[in-house]
């Protein structure tokens, strides 16, 4: 075929003008900053005298310790009186603890998302949020492990969950259930997300260590900062392995909430099995996860003077993203309906007529419309561009993915095939009073973390702005 | 760095072919000859076969080759919203190439007319079990919700839908595209910034819905969630390794050849790589809730693609596909120095074509062959055949669409920053 | 980065420098003077900067890292162990510590690879991800909690927002003159030798702390690993006392207190209750006789009970090893249990569970009291015996009755049906005449005639009718078998009885051309 010759060079080319604003994103730092400016305004949260440390600090720290150890209290009553204290009865064997679990377990999954797919896919305004992000990931998955520990009942025994041989028991996990690819999943996830994080923060770890003035500071960040100097070839081995954790922190946050759905799409209970839960329900993780971030990134970003940082342009991003996964999780919602319909099996058909005028109703009038409905608010820019709307529609999708989770459990596990075992929910007193301690638990952490450690990338940042500086020269400030 | 192209040199580049003369037209009408010749010739040969089976096969072979050619063009459809979506600098070079891509959608709609006026409407039970009458699992033997979503009319114009908004969205992006090579300022195609966010709505829900009409029903007894999904996922595998195989075809010939760079074909092995696990995933979720929950009427797809109904392990033919389709592409991928290798990304795209055809043909052709796997003469060149002529018909269309085009977006407002675009 | 150190000394220690260090203002004067300085022969540079810079590596000449092999490695580690220890745990067992536990459970096969991928994946991502960390880790020698550059008040900006080029003292060229002179030609800011410091031994008191602790922390292994292997008298803790002993009564059990007024622990079920499977509602099958007209709820609870001991006790299998035991050891097995009077079906069912021997003796108990409607019924009102077999009469059935038959029937009343099993001459040899009851012969009499029913009722309720005929100087000592025998069995057995009947009095007539022809052969 003479193909070549019907292809010619064109001739002169009309180039556009490239420089035009509606393509050029802004720039994700802001031009006024310079490294230093960066480092000083990041290190200087963590560096406060112990003695100045801000009431507002002290007084959510101590709400939200005095919660966690209402937690504690009531896994100690739990432990000594048994899960009676709890909702759960026969046949809803699965209530809140599972509900909360998925729920903190979901929200756990924006940071190593952050970290990793957008690391991969190089969107470089990760770096202003990724580090607060896996913070959230670590602490949402603390919350998370927490649920699934006191709800086998004897804690004391937890440990019958991993395969360590004993010749008393002479017995092994049972490899089949996807219970056990859960302990595997979460555990996994767990200490890579904390190893991801931990690694990501040696840099800045340094710098905090190069500034710190008091010897306690110096001994206590030097030792977490392993010695690093920053040298070219620490840097290479370094971003390599950067590089291949996020290449491997991918497939994995995808593996997690993937595995979480297994829990219940690999029953026969209607429902629950269907096949789209895995993306289903990993787009709702991710859904909520970026909804959690934005509730906590609005404030902090107010309280630490972090505009210059984390810009407009990131929160919009993240509204973006909660638009679209949110719009996932309605289609996800709709297939289901449908193929429930199509697949004229009663029992299937039954199941989501009774989630939607069933005992639960209300519960799955929240789930739709905060999930589904709320976020498509973002369509209109003002919503993008408005921190209060934005944080006010982030509560919406948390409570909506709490609910949705119960939708899933609760409504389902009420209505067993026997009818004469039917049964309806009522949570107690401690099943909403661990459900608020585990946010204590969460703001806990996460306070700590804001004061001690640094919650900004901040070597990473500099790295955008370096890169920003060669290769947008519009936005360099010389 | 010397592997990318500054806009400067690019814009003085005399030497790269990056233009389709209008005589790209006449070079069309041997191609759609020997397309229509095929799969016309085929389908008398089928009809006039003594054995009964050669017709269904042949409607089967036909609906695998639609679905190939309307993956592709879906996919690319996904790439080009994708590109606005995510205001994406990298892919403006590419992009022009999807975008004719995607216009084959139209086409693609003829194509499927053909099983709707041949077989659905004609009462023939041949290809979708449910459209003849008499048969176990004719229309009205089956449960009301299936008489109404299976109810010809209301089937063919549900597609007839789907292809009018794919063409439309297709066209929107193209023309506003190909507009702008001639505009003066960039209005023609700022809009699509914005457009681009329904657009991806809208796909995606109409691509789930197709898919689920053209392949699940041909078990109306069956049905799985995820399979929109899984649709989607192996339209992706496809329009990125047809993308890597069009490009260095398209360089060997010393076209784009400085346009596209290294840099861009690394992106296309790495989204090919992404995507091929991607599919793994989808696949595997499907096949594990399935294969452990058991249920009979489930379980019978698998069961049909040679699962043991006693679950005692993966049959062949899915296991096959999941070392084919996924281990060994993802192993082959997994590298970098693969990715930037024109010879290994011609190689694996192509046999990512082949594996995206067994892919659907393990879709479709199982439920009506059940167990009966012949591997006849007649059978590989029916399968064969139609498939080749499908292709020529649907290579001849693009290749008038891409008639007097630049195969670059030339006055795209991100040029500069996707010629100089680079790895790091 | 001088590794020689020296040994402390009294005298004062002399600082050695390691190298010279240059400032440069941002990363892209880095990179040039890296290159620069490099084509003047210098070969032992390193650069420093606060982020990671591009091109940097090239500048340097720096090898590539090794560490994705590593990871390529680990990740396939993970890939085997995950599959070895699943294998192992869940579909392998061998007579050894630790063994795996191969049980069967949620239907899958104990090695199931679809379900085993989820765990194999995450011990890929696992090793594979804690490997990069660790990688990391050791290729950059870190910790290192020491470092000369760190005490350059100037270096500590390395971090923040300075860029350093330090060429140590190791290389070829090092002179620190000539150094500074080149670095300042290539563009450099402030330049300066670095000097090695005296490291300063870590305080007593850590080393004393840390090794108090890390005694301490063996403690509570010790413990754990000495009370695994010793014993103790005293009862064990009981934390949570509710949840061991808790107040509940168990199943078939009477209690003290007065919960109930007949003192049982579980209530009776309601009058005509009948269990799942247990409406016996086809009298000819089951009881082989029509009962009159006002039996009907009477009928019904007593088919209950019947159905109740009637389960098979043991499965084909354990019928069919026991065929052959029997056929074997009856002689002397009977010498221990006939001294003590034991009864024939003991000897038949010597391999049973204890469980269904309790059920044979309930069921004989019942029996007698229960008793068969023949028991106390003349002959004039006998009850309406069936007369046809209520099962489908071929060959399958009849092969199963002579099984049955041989198994159960056969060590009392011999092979042919003559009474003269080997039990019955193991009692003539032991000259138990005075106690012994024969077996009857079931070609003597009126038995040939018997209807079907009849004789069903015999093998499910005993030979109790015997015992009248026999004038109450013998009694008839065959116990009921519907404990052990199931209700299709039992009709089985009558076939093969009638069958067997049959051949005592046989003509050539009743055969067919074909089986005669067979038959002289």
């Amino acid at each position: 075929m003479a193909s070549g010759d019907l292809v010619v060079n064109g001739g002169p080319v009309p180039v556009a003008d490239q420089r035009d604003p509606r393509w050029v994103n802004p720039p994700l730092v802001e031009k006024s900053q310079t490294y230093e400016s960066i480092s000083d305004s990041i290190c200087s949260i963590n560096e406060q005298e112990v003695q100045k440390t801000p009431a507002g600090w002290l007084m959510a720290f101590a709400v939200s310790s005095a919660l966690a150890g209402f937690l504690a209290a009531l896994i100690g009553y739990l432990i000594f009186t048994g899960v009676g204290v709890w909702g759960n009865t026969s046949p809803i064997f699965w209530a809140f603890p599972i509900v909360n679990f998925v729920f903190w377990v979901g929200i756990g999954h924006a940071g190593t998302l952050i970290s990793a797919i957008l690391f991969i896919f190089r969107q470089d305004w990760r770096t202003s949020i990724n580090r607060f992000a896996e913070a959230m990931t670590i602490f949402a998955v603390v919350c998370a492990g927490t649920f699934p520990g006191i709800h086998i009942g004897r804690v004391w025994f937890a440990y019958f969950l991993f395969p360590i041989p004993t010749t008393h028991l002479y017995m092994w996990p049972n490899f089949r259930s996807p219970l056990l690819w859960d302990v595997f999943a979460v555990g996994t996830y767990a200490s890579v997300s904390l190893v991801f994080w931990y690694m990501g923060m040696i840099p800045d770890l340094a710098t905090l260590r190069d500034r710190a003035k008091g010897t306690i500071r110096q001994m206590a960040y030097g030792i977490a900062s392993l010695g690093w100097t920053g040298s070219a070839s620490q840097w290479r081995v370094y971003e390599k392995a950067y590089v291949l954790l996020s290449a491997l922190a991918a497939p994995l946050v995808l593996s997690v909430h993937t595995i979480v759905s297994f829990d219940f799409a690999v029953s026969q209970l209607p429902g629950w099995h269907t096949t789209i839960f895995p993306p289903y329900f990993v787009a709702g993780a991710v859904f909520s996860g970026f909804a959690m971030v934005i509730t906590l990134i609005v404030p902090c970003r107010k309280w630490y003077g972090l505009e210059h940082v984390v810009t407009m342009q990131h929160l919009e991003n993240i509204c973006k993203i909660l638009l679209a996964t949110g719009t996932m999780v309605g289609l996800a919602y709709t297939t289901e309906f449908f193929l429930a319909w199509y697949g004229a099996v009663p029992g299937e058909q039954d199941a989501f007529i009774n989630r939607m005028f069933g005992l639960q109703w209300p519960a799955y009038y929240i789930m739709f419309t905060c999930n589904a409905i709320i976020p498509q608010l973002f369509w209109i820019k003002k919503f993008r561009t408005s921190t209060v709307l934005m944080f006010i529609i982030s509560i919406f999708v948390n409570i909506g993915m709490w609910f949705e989770r119960y939708v899933i459990v609760v409504t389902t596990l009420e209505r067993p095939a026997l009818p004469s075992s039917w049964n309806a929910f009522s949570p107690t007193w401690v099943d909403f009073g661990m459900l608020i301690g585990s946010f204590g638990l969460f703001f806990t952490l996460f306070l700590l973390f804001l004061r001690f450690l640094p919650i900004v990338a901040m070597s990473e940042v500099k790295g955008v702005m370096a890169h920003e500086k060669a290769h947008h020269p519009d936005h360099a400030d010389h | 760095m010397a592997h990318t192209t500054s806009l400067d040199s690019w814009i003085n580049d005399t030497s790269e072919r990056r233009r389709a003369s209008p005589d790209l037209k006449s070079s069309v009408g041997i191609l759609s000859l020997v397309g229509i010749a095929l799969v016309v010739g085929i389908f008398f040969f089928c009809r006039s076969s003594a054995n009964t089976e050669a017709q269904p096969m042949f409607w089967r072979a036909y609906l695998i080759a639609c679905c190939y050619v309307s993956s592709l063009s879906l996919g690319a459809l996904f790439f080009v919203i994708v590109q606005y979506l995510a205001a994406a600098r990298w892919g403006v070079v590419l992009r022009r190439l999807a975008e004719i891509i995607s216009m084959g959608i139209g086409f693609c709609g003829l194509l499927f007319a053909v099983i709707w006026f041949g077989s659905i409407l004609a009462g023939s039970g041949d290809l979708y079990p449910w459209a003849g009458s008499g048969g176990p699992m004719s229309l009205d033997r089956l449960p009301e919700p299936k008489q109404i979503w299976l109810n010809p009319p209301f089937f063919i114009g549900r597609q007839v839908f789907y292809f009018v908004v794919w063409f439309f969205l297709a066209r929107m992006f193209y023309s506003r595209s190909v507009a702008q090579d001639r505009a003066t300022d960039n209005d023609t195609v700022a809009p699509l910034l914005w457009h681009s966010g329904w657009s991806m709505f809208v796909f995606a829900m109409t691509i789930n819905f197709a898919a689920m009409d053209w392949m699940m029903t041909l078990n109306p007894t069956w049905f799985s969630t995820i399979f929109g999904v899984y649709f989607f996922a192996g339209s992706a595998v496809g329009i990125f390794a047809l993308l890597g195989v069009l490009i260095t075809r398209l360089q060997a010939r010393d076209i784009l050849t400085h346009t596209i760079t290294v840099e861009h074909r690394h992106d296309i092995g790495k989204l090919l790589f992404g995507f091929v696990f991607f599919w793994g995933y989808i696949a595997f979720s499907q096949f594990l809730l399935i294969w452990y929950a058991s249920i009979p009427e489930e379980v019978q797809w698998y069961a049909v693609r040679h699962i043991e109904p006693t679950n005692t392990g993966i049959g062949w033919a899915t296991g096959l596909l999941f070392l084919f389709h996924l281990i060994i592409p993802f192993l082959g991928l997994l590298s970098r120095v693969v990715r930037r290798n024109k010879t290994a990304l011609t190689f694996w795209g192509v046999y990512m074509l082949v594996m995206h055809w067994f892919d659907l043909y393990y879709i479709i052709a199982p439920d009506a062959e059940l167990n009966e796997w012949n591997y006849d003469f007649a059978t590989i060149a029916t399968y064969a055949g139609v498939m080749v002529g499908v292709g020529c018909l649907y290579v001849a269309v693009l290749l008038y669409i891409a008639a007097g085009n630049w195969l670059v977006p030339v006055r795209d407002p991100r040029l500069a920053a996707s010629l100089s675009f680079e790895n790091h | 980065m001088s590794d020689h150190q020296p040994k402390p000394e009294p005298t004062p220690y002399e600082p050695q420098v390691i190298g010279v260090l240059a400032e440069f203002s941002g990363p892209e004067e880095l990179v040039a003077g890296a290159r620069a300085i490099r084509e003047k022969g210098y070969r032992r540079v390193e650069a420093f900067s606060p982020f990671p810079i591009h091109g940097i590596d090239e500048a340097l000449a720096a090898p590539k890292p090794i560490l994705p092999w590593v990871v390529l490695g680990a990740g396939l580690t993970g890939c085997a162990v995950a599959v070895l220890i699943q294998w192992y745990m869940n579909a392998y067992e061998a007579p050894i510590p630790f063994s795996g536990y191969d049980y069967n459970i949620s239907g899958k096969p104990s090695w199931s690879l679809p379900a085993n991928i989820p765990v194999t994946f995450e011990l890929i991502i696992l090793f594979s991800a804690f490997t990069a960390f660790l990688g990391m880790i050791a290729f950059n020698q870190l910790p290192k909690l020491s470092n000369p550059l760190l005490r350059n008040e100037r270096f500590l900006r390395a971090t923040d927002n300075k860029f350093f080029l330090l060429v140590e003292a190791d290389d070829p060229q090092f002179a620190t003159d000539s150094l500074t002179g080149a670095f300042q030609s290539i563009g450099a800011g402030h330049v300066e030798p670095v000097y090695d410091q005296p490291t300063k031994p870590l305080p007593g008191v850590f080393l004393l702390v840390g090794g108090v602790l890390a005694v301490a922390a063996l403690v509570p292994l010790g413990l754990i690993a000495m009370s695994r292997d010793t014993t103790s008298t005293t009862p064990r803790l009981s934390i949570w006392w509710d949840m061991d002993y808790q107040p509940k009564y168990k199943a078939q059990t009477t209690i003290e207190t007065s919960l109930f007024p007949d003192g049982r622990s579980m209530r009776l079920p309601v009058e005509g209750t009948v269990a799942r499977g247990g409406l016996r509602d086809n009298p000819a099958l089951y009881l082989g006789y029509i009962p009159k007209g006002e039996e009907t709820f009477e009928t019904s609870f007593r088919l209950q009970e019947e159905g109740a001991g009637d389960q098979p006790p043991e499965s084909t299998e354990e019928s069919t090893a026991e065929e052959s035991s029997s056929e074997e050891t009856p002689a002397e097995e009977t010498t221990a249990e006939s001294s003590d009077e034991s009864t024939p079906e003991d000897t038949s069912t010597e391999d049973a569970e204890a469980s269904t021997d309790d059920a044979a003796e309930d069921s004989t108990d019942e029996s007698a009291t229960d008793a068969a409607p023949a028991a106390e019924t003349p002959a004039a009102s006998q009850p309406d015996w069936v007369t046809e077999f209520p099962i489908p009469v071929n060959m399958d059935t009849m092969k199963r009755g002579q099984q049955r038959y041989n198994i159960y029937c056969s060590v009392c009343h011999g092979r042919a049906g003559d009474g003269d099993g080997l039990v019955h001459q193991r009692a003539l040899e032991l000259n138990q005449l005075t106690t012994w009851s024969p077996p009857t012969s079931i070609h003597q009499g009126e038995i040939p005639n018997y209807p079907v029913g009849r004789l069903y009722d015999t093998i499910t309720n005993g030979n109790a009718a015997g015992f009248l005929e026999n004038g109450g100087i013998k009694r008839g000592r065959m116990a009921g078998y519907k404990a052990q025998i199931s209700v299709e069995d039992r009709w089985a057995i009558v076939l093969y009885v009638k069958a067997l009947q049959k051949t005592r009095n046989a003509s050539p007539d009743d055969l067919t051309e074909a089986e005669l022809n067979s038959l002289k052969k």
